[in-house]
């Protein structure tokens, strides 16, 4: 699982970092990196039942807005990865719009190492059109713990975000963790709860009024390894969030096994 | 037999400690080279009559290769341990020294022994405590290659257990041997640096960072050097603790001799070896193909861990070469009889095989029947008896079944009758059922498990017991 990605903009009646939500991504990244010579090519649909109504500093309202996001995932080799995003939106009004991209290169331990936890750092750069974020140009770099034992799963990703270009450029550093908690019912179901949170700048943590607090109640279906396939429904109860949202990804592995 | 010495380890000290190298200087190997029978080891004093080999267990820093190096168990500091030559039917002694700070136990794996020597605590078999010694005592039979190799549990522990370096090959010379070969070489497969990674079915499972073969990596340590027009035999064991290995050496075929140290009658030519775990292969190679050449995994990404080693020809020079890996198939009926016999059982006992999630986070457990060991029941034998054996896979994983102090003769796999292939383990394919005879023979009781260690340490085991007289089978417990 990965993250939520992207606070776009400014809500007008909050403090500085209390930023309208992208939803383009909404997953909590596990320490597990794709196998070399394997891609993995998943499909993130979001669907924010209920949310930003209004424009804000020029960025879409988030409302009833449909986000496809399509992110291919190339693994390099035993303890890397390379990923790509193509952000998309759908909304009235504005039609089927290209948002933007990102690219996230991510590298791990080994397991080979004997961590008791799996452990991963991700960063992410890329651009999104000020329509939808005002912060057109952003970097992110995520810490991942995970851990799995028996039947339960926890992760943390403790991410550190920066504005490169746009109003937040002199804010320093964002912070905005994400967890996961899950257990596994069956070998095919694992049920859980994901938290998604934009706590403002490290060094000005905004009010609990402008934070962003998400909680997901999410299910994984491990119907095959060769695919990947979560749902969630989401409540927002912070004024800076976008109060619901639906949410599905589906991923498929393709291997290309090296000749022998 | 087994005598515990402990008592006299005070006495003995000075002794030993001269000793000790003597003995090991004796019986050194020499891995990859001709072997020679076992010394004698009359007039030299140790007790009241010496063992005939000696083995330490203790803890070694191991380098597979000047990069890779591994902390672990051994006997004798060495990986793989080294060979045992016994003779059939002359009885043998070996002294066991646990200088570990935990008990262990040595199986002599292929023997038809009693379970009180046999090395397995679920029979029997005493554990060696910490700083103790032992003698075991026992009559080598059947003949061919073998193995010994600890029976501990290793549970989560993946540095106990068969993931250790405890393990090396035993071979027991045949009292009439009609090999026709002009040099022997045995060959033990060994994987290294296990850690627990995620299964294709979502459980976890064993993966390595390394592979050895006589215990150093590909490309290190010195290669065979053999010469155009020899027939080698290559005794080779897999004492790899989860994996099963495709061997090739390119441009040359196998001509199998033996499996399981058990002679098949056909004695088949093959490109491909497929080893399970603990499975051994005697295998004749014409070597009719001079160059420099790896003899090692199909599987390039096992390969690329380690597990190969050079075949050089004399006068021969160059980088080793490999080739595209053969079709990967294996059927035991290959070596069978070209008849099937038709044997009537006495008594049927199926087996089924199933494994029960516990988590992404943990190991399936594993039954036999529905129950995992120990919670299950001894499966009882008929003294004397012949036992058609059901080996029947309701799982997505192969397993190598693996029965102590006895072997079974293959009857059927996947419905196809065979016979005249005898055994101590067979690989039965995931979702598959194998069927092989058991004539019960040698009385006491007898584990029954897949040579897997984190199946085994599962659940995936049973006692085979003999039934007295007075109390029949129980259909229940079959």
């Amino acid at each position: 699982m990965k993250r939520l990605v992207f606070f776009c903009a400014l809500l007008c009646c909050a403090g500085p970092w209390a930023s309208a939500q992208g939803n383009y991504e909404i997953q909590v990244y596990g320490a597990e990196t794709v196998a070399p010579r394997s891609t993995m090519v998943e499909l993130h649909s979001n669907f924010t039942a209920d949310g930003q109504r209004a424009y804000i500093q020029g960025a879409a309202p988030t409302y009833h807005a449909e986000h496809e996001t399509l992110e291919i995932t190339q693994g390099l080799n035993e303890w890397s990865e390379v990923g790509f995003y193509v952000f998309t939106s759908e909304q009235s009004g504005l039609g089927v719009q290209w948002v933007g991209d990102h690219i996230r290169p991510r590298v791990r331990v080994p397991p080979q190492w004997h961590w008791p936890v799996g452990v991963s750092l991700s960063t992410e750069v890329g651009y999104q059109r000020a329509l939808f974020s005002p912060d057109t140009w952003t970097w992110e770099i995520r810490p991942i713990v995970d851990k799995t034992t028996g039947r339960w799963y926890f992760a943390v990703n403790p991410a550190l975000e920066r504005t490169w270009h746009g109003p937040d450029v002199n804010l320093g550093i964002g912070f905005s963790p994400a967890a996961k908690i899950s257990y596994d019912f069956t070998k095919k179901v694992t049920g859980g709860f994901e938290y998604y949170a934009d706590y403002g700048s490290l060094t000005h943590i905004a009010s609990l009024h402008n934070q962003q607090q998400q909680l997901f109640a999410a299910i994984d279906l491990n119907v095959s390894p060769k695919w990947e396939i979560n749902f969630g429904v989401g409540i927002g109860p912070t004024a800076a969030t976008d109060h619901w949202i639906v949410k599905g990804i589906v991923g498929r592995h393709f291997d290309w096994p090296k000749k022998q | 037999m087994l005598d515990n010495v402990t008592g006299r380890r005070q006495f003995l000290r000075g002794a030993t400690a001269a000793a000790v190298g003597l003995v090991a200087n004796r019986f050194a190997p020499a891995w990859g080279q001709t072997q020679s029978p076992a010394v004698d080891p009359k007039g030299f004093s140790l007790l009241d009559e010496p063992p005939d080999y000696r083995i330490e267990i203790a803890e070694v820093e191991w380098e597979l290769s000047p990069k890779k190096k591994v902390h672990t168990s051994t006997y004798s500091g060495q990986i793989p341990a080294k060979l045992l030559r016994l003779s059939e039917g002359r009885p043998a002694t070996i002294e066991v020294v646990n200088r570990l700070d935990h008990a262990e136990i040595v199986h002599w794996h292929g023997q038809w022994i009693a379970p009180d020597v046999d090395g397995a605590m679920e029979e029997g078999s005493p554990m060696i405590s910490p700083g103790e010694t032992v003698r075991i005592r026992f009559t080598p039979k059947p003949s061919g290659l073998h193995w010994y190799h600890t029976h501990a549990m290793a549970n989560r522990d993946l540095k106990r257990g068969l993931y250790s370096g405890q393990a090396g090959p035993l071979y027991v010379e045949p009292r009439q041997n009609p090999g026709q070969y002009d040099k022997e070489i045995f060959l033990v497969l060994q994987d290294w640096d296990p850690y627990y990674s995620s299964s294709d079915d979502g459980s976890l499972m064993v993966n390595y960072a390394a592979a050895s073969i006589n215990g150093r990596m590909l490309g290190h340590g010195d290669p065979i050097r053999v010469q155009s027009g020899q027939r080698v035999v290559f005794h080779i064991l897999n004492a790899s603790a989860t994996e099963i290995h495709w061997l090739t050496l390119p441009g040359h075929r196998f001509q199998i001799q033996a499996l399981d140290g058990r002679p098949v009658p056909t004695q088949a030519v093959v490109e491909v070896l497929r080893m399970g775990p603990s499975e051994r292969v005697s295998a004749v190679v014409s070597m009719d193909a001079p160059g420099v050449w790896v003899f090692g995994e199909a599987r390039a990404d096992f390969r690329n861990t380690g597990m190969g080693t050079v075949i050089e020809y004399a006068d021969r020079i160059g980088e080793p070469v490999t080739s595209p890996a053969p079709a990967l198939s294996w059927d035991y009926r290959a070596f069978a009889d070209p008849v099937a016999v038709p044997y009537k059982p006495d008594l049927t006992l199926p087996l089924v095989f199933k494994s029960r999630f516990q988590g992404h986070g943990a190991l399936d457990k594993w039954t036999i029947n529905g129950k995992s060991y120990p919670e299950n029941s001894p499966i009882y034998l008929q003294n004397g008896r012949r036992h058609r054996l059901v080996f029947d896979n309701r799982s997505v994983d192969d397993h190598p079944v693996h029965l102590h102090r006895h072997s079974f003769e293959l009857v059927s796999i996947r419905g196809k009758a065979l016979s005249g292939v005898h055994k101590d383990v067979v690989v039965v394919e995931a979702g598959s059922v194998v069927e092989a005879d058991l004539v019960a023979n040698n009385p006491g009781d007898t584990l029954f498990h897949c040579h897997q260690q984190d199946h085994m340490d599962s659940g995936f085991m049973a006692l085979f017991r003999y039934a007295s007289p007075a109390l029949p089978p129980k259909k229940e417990d079959a």
